[in-house]
């Protein structure tokens, strides 16, 4: 019985030891934390020291997205650092039992916070960590990163056309109308576009409805796709790999469309009402805004008056100016042209 | 005792084929397995998460009810007065309880356990063409691939080895197949079929969550075993 009890574990070791190679890192785990079980892919070059945490958007979405979807822009990116791709709480593939009190900021800070203390205890103390939000990621980063001590815990934050300002809907309405105005003079999409301004028209920025606040941003998405279309939104994106992504890769369909529909509704009460632009002073990390001048989801001037207020010395805001709410989409290799010199230097 | 043991769950596979285990110890004859007449259909089938990852399950029918319609295919010509020999057609309906287990590993996200009672309705046509619908209930462990990093109350982290959760599963399942039992060519007493089970599995994150399934498997009957297990004493 012993001897095979000494087999078994001799045969358990040979075969389940593999050396990983650290320039070419994959690494998979899951973080625990109040009642979520959060799936965490690291992938890519562990031995630059940085690592570039990816905060995707939704809320709800999903952080495959940034990885087996856009595989050329991963690919890009992982040669250079140790990309972390996180499925937040009730996102993507993350599972878990937790009472629907938890759908609030607070608790995915929370939840970010130990994401970089579980990567410092995982790969050591001395790694660069960089926060990277897109959309609604740069809500949740904004908020993470105006609290100084958890600011201490990173060495740089990237806001891709984030949503820190969530309540303006007075940007929104005004970039619909002045970009809607002028495709209507340029004949792209006129019946489309009228739609939209006149829609625009009869809604108040200061009382806005829900259902107005969810049609605008519905109208954000299309509105790009006409832009697409009239040639002022390029497509860069490269391989963007859809059967690795929905179907073969890790992520589970079901269930990350499920947790798309209710996360979203689940945090928006909170959401509707959140604006940290005035709160953005406490940050004095270098930081890089990076932004669609096309975008219609979480228009430019967002990304100016989040510039304007952050208050660190080492500040940049890039516009790319062929691209809608995700950059690394439409000018896949200019944003990774902008992000990684600007990372490598503050590692 | 405990390697004894051991050899018994070794030979219990040529125990089945040999029907009967005759052992001549110092202990009295013990009848391990007796065949039964009847046969156990069994459904081995290849299982996996949305969409291809791999995985087995299997299965079992317990038929509760079963109607058969007998139909002659040529009577409208018998009717019409020619004289010609019956073609006679089975359809079948079957009500059943298919009890089943399912292993999984969906790559970098967990491996999964799921256990499953479905009641299911079966339709055979004449040609052979199965429907199936069922539902069912049953549970589901999984199991993280990887670390897991379980924060606790006071902040601290603790690494664990297998993090694992176990949900309790609604499910819902279709198939189609085709029986081979109808068949001209390859005639014999088994069932291809490819079906989904769509679990919801309860209490995810805040309330339920939709996992899918896909299987394609192969049901075919095997010779039905009953333990029979003789009172064991020791020989005068």
């Amino acid at each position: 019985m012993k001897k095979i009890g000494i087999f078994i574990a001799v045969i358990t070791v040979f075969f389940g030891c593999k050396k990983q190679d650290i320039s070419r890192l994959q690494d998979h785990f899951t973080l625990r934390n109040q009642g979520a079980d959060m799936p965490i892919w690291v992938e890519g070059n562990l031995n630059s020291n940085a690592m570039v945490i990816f905060v995707h958007g939704g809320p709800g979405g999903d952080g495959q997205i940034y990885n087996t979807y856009l595989q050329e822009f991963s690919d890009k990116m992982e040669s250079e650092f140790a990309m972390v791709y996180w499925d937040q709480r009730a996102s993507g593939n993350s599972t878990g039992n937790f009472n629907s009190s938890k759908y609030n900021v607070e608790t995915y800070v929370a939840d970010l916070e130990k994401l970089i203390d579980v990567l410092k205890l995982r790969y050591g103390n001395a790694r660069s960590i960089f926060i990277l939000g897109h959309s609604w990621g740069g809500t949740l980063i904004t908020a993470y990163a105006i609290d100084a001590s958890r600011q201490a815990k990173i060495k740089g934050f990237i806001e891709v056309d984030g949503a820190h300002d969530f309540k303006s809907v007075d940007v929104l309405v005004n970039r619909f109308k002045q970009i809607g105005n002028e495709q209507i003079l340029l004949g792209n999409h006129v019946t489309e576009w009228n739609d939209i301004v006149d829609y625009c028209n009869q809604v108040d920025p200061n009382n806005a409805t829900d259902e107005q606040i969810t049609k605008l941003n519905g109208y954000g998405f299309t509105a790009e796709q006409y832009l697409v279309n009239a040639g002022f939104i390029v497509n860069e994106s490269g391989t963007v790999n859809i059967p690795k992504y929905q179907f073969n890769g890790s992520l589970h369909f079901p269930l990350s469309w499920w947790n798309s529909t209710i996360t979203n509704k689940g945090m928006y009460n909170e959401l509707k009402n959140a604006d940290y632009t005035a709160q953005m002073n406490a940050i004095k990390i270098p930081s890089l805004f990076l932004w669609g001048r096309w975008d219609m989801v979480v228009p430019r001037a967002s990304g100016i008056s989040g510039f304007v207020s952050c208050g660190a010395a080492d500040k940049k805001y890039k516009e790319f100016d062929q691209s809608g709410h995700s950059p690394m989409i439409n000018q896949m290799q200019d944003f990774v042209n902008e992000l990684v010199p600007w990372v490598k230097a503050r590692k | 005792m405990k390697i004894k043991l051991i050899l018994l769950l070794l030979f219990l596979p040529f125990a089945i084929k040999a029907q009967k285990i005759v052992r001549k110890t110092k202990y009295k004859t013990v009848t391990v397995y007796k065949k039964q007449d009847q046969l156990w259909p069994v459904t081995v089938s290849a299982f996996s998460p949305f969409l291809f990852h791999p995985g087995i399950s299997v299965q079992t029918d317990y038929v509760v009810a079963e109607k058969r319609k007998e139909v002659n295919r040529r009577r409208l010509l018998r009717f019409a007065g020619l004289h010609i020999p019956d073609r006679l057609r089975t359809k079948s309906r079957y009500f059943l309880f298919q009890p089943g287990m399912a292993l999984y590993n969906q790559k970098d996200f967990h491996s999964g356990v799921l256990i499953h009672g479905l009641a299911k309705y079966r339709w055979v046509r004449y040609k052979g063409f199965s429907y199936e619908v069922g539902l069912g209930l049953g549970a589901l462990w999984t199991i993280y691939q990887g670390k897991t990093y379980v924060v606790k109350p006071d902040g601290s982290i603790k690494e664990r080895s297998l993090g694992s959760r176990l949900y309790g599963t609604f499910n819902i399942a279709a198939s189609i197949g085709y029986d081979f039992s109808k068949a001209k060519k390859w005639k014999h007493n088994g069932a291809i079929y490819l079906g989904t089970i769509q679990t919801i599995a309860f209490p995810l994150n805040t309330s339920i969550g939709p996992l899918g399934y896909l299987q394609l498997g192969y049901r075919f009957q095997i010779p039905q075993f009953t333990l029979k297990m003789n009172k064991i004493c020791k020989r005068k």
